[in-house]
């Protein structure tokens, strides 16, 4: 097996992931050349770019888009003439483009993976970044390595996804671990707990 | 394949990790060989040469910049809200590039020149005058290289930043 992959050619590879479409939506070009020029030095070739939230939504619903690379800002500057209400052109950021591509009923694809960048010092939580949907977040400034790690956890993603009312995005555990090997159990904790209570009458 | 479960009043359906990406790119692929220690080489590079050329990049941008306010003061009030919308674009490219490299005080400015191209509470001439303001800051800023406020220069311009 180990041969089979070693003998593959660099082109060979870069035929395989010019067939994975990649979208960068960001407010600023410079950024999203850079991030762009970052990719295909990876050998990725399919790179759509989108300047804010609305075109990015355009892109997704138009396009087969395999992975998305989403800043936290998206405003929309420009009044596009085709946007067709009002909450369409309030889609500002990458937590509110992330809610909706999860959870719209147009949405093509509600499982794409998500990477959003975010400026150091954001003021929104890990947690509601992560409660958003997103399968990973890069805190700017960041390297070409981070870059690559994150790319690796999509494809070889080992999370579920979660489908629910409240909450539409990969498992929130991020390590799938086996219970501990003692058998403490939370079940048996809490009926542990039952226990010393019916017999101290204490808690 | 998923799975349902009963959550209280929800229910939350569960599907099995997504391989697509793993079944276009072909099992035989190694990541390794994708992202060697050669091509991140590269790419950072690349990331390097973005960094290290980011305030030459500022200062033509800031040039543009100026020609975008010259040409907004001539125009009358009815183009004004476009070459606002021109003026966001812009500054957003470079508020972006700040922003990545984590150049904060650029980013500040940038900030603000951008609230006050999209607020309307206040009228034309005085946006205009407020802009070109920030503008002189990012002047200053972008030709002396000042990253954030570490510095005394970059404290003053803080502080003057926050009375915008």
């Amino acid at each position: 097996m180990r041969n089979a992959i070693t003998r593959l050619s660099t082109a060979a590879i870069n035929k395989r992931l010019e067939k994975i479409q990649i979208l960068i939506i960001d407010n600023s070009i410079h950024t999203s050349n850079l991030i762009k020029a970052v990719l295909e030095k990876f050998g990725f070739s399919k790179i759509l770019v989108a300047r804010d939230a609305y075109e990015g939504a355009k892109e997704l619903r138009n396009n087969s888009v395999h992975i998305v690379f989403a800043d936290w800002e998206l405003k929309v500057f420009r009044n596009k003439a085709d946007i067709p209400s009002k909450t369409d052109s309030l889609l500002l950021n990458g937590m509110q483009f992330t809610k909706s591509v999860r959870h719209s009923a147009n949405s093509r694809n509600p499982f794409v993976p998500i990477v959003l960048s975010i400026e150091r010092g954001n003021p929104c939580s890990k947690d509601s970044l992560r409660d958003c949907g997103v399968n990973s977040i890069l805190t700017k400034p960041f390297d070409a390595a981070t870059i690559a790690e994150r790319l690796i956890n999509i494809i070889e993603e080992k999370r579920l996804f979660i489908k629910s009312a409240f909450y539409r995005g990969p498992c929130r555990r991020l390590y799938l671990l086996p219970p501990p090997a003692s058998g403490e159990r939370r079940k048996s904790i809490l009926r542990l707990a039952n226990l010393n209570t019916n017999h101290s009458g204490a808690l | 394949m998923k799975h349902k479960i009963k959550q209280l009043d929800d229910v939350a359906t569960i599907y099995k990790p997504d391989k697509a990406l793993r079944n276009v790119i072909g099992s035989d692929v190694s990541l390794d060989t994708v992202f060697s220690p050669n091509v991140l080489k590269m790419a950072q590079q690349l990331i390097n040469e973005a960094r290290d050329s980011s305030f030459e990049q500022f200062s033509v941008d800031i040039k543009t910049l100026d020609i975008m306010l010259v040409k907004i003061a001539q125009t009358g009030n009815a183009a004004h809200s476009a070459a606002f919308v021109d003026i966001a674009e812009h500054v957003a490219n470079i508020k972006g590039v700040a922003e990545f490299f984590n150049y904060r005080l650029v980013s500040n400015v940038c900030k603000h020149i951008i609230k006050y191209c999209e607020t309307t509470h206040y009228q034309y001439d005085t946006r205009i005058g407020l802009i070109k303001e920030l503008t002189n800051i990012l002047h200053v800023v972008i030709k002396e290289k000042i990253n954030d406020d570490s510095n005394v220069i970059g404290r003053k311009l803080q502080l003057s930043l926050d009375n915008f």
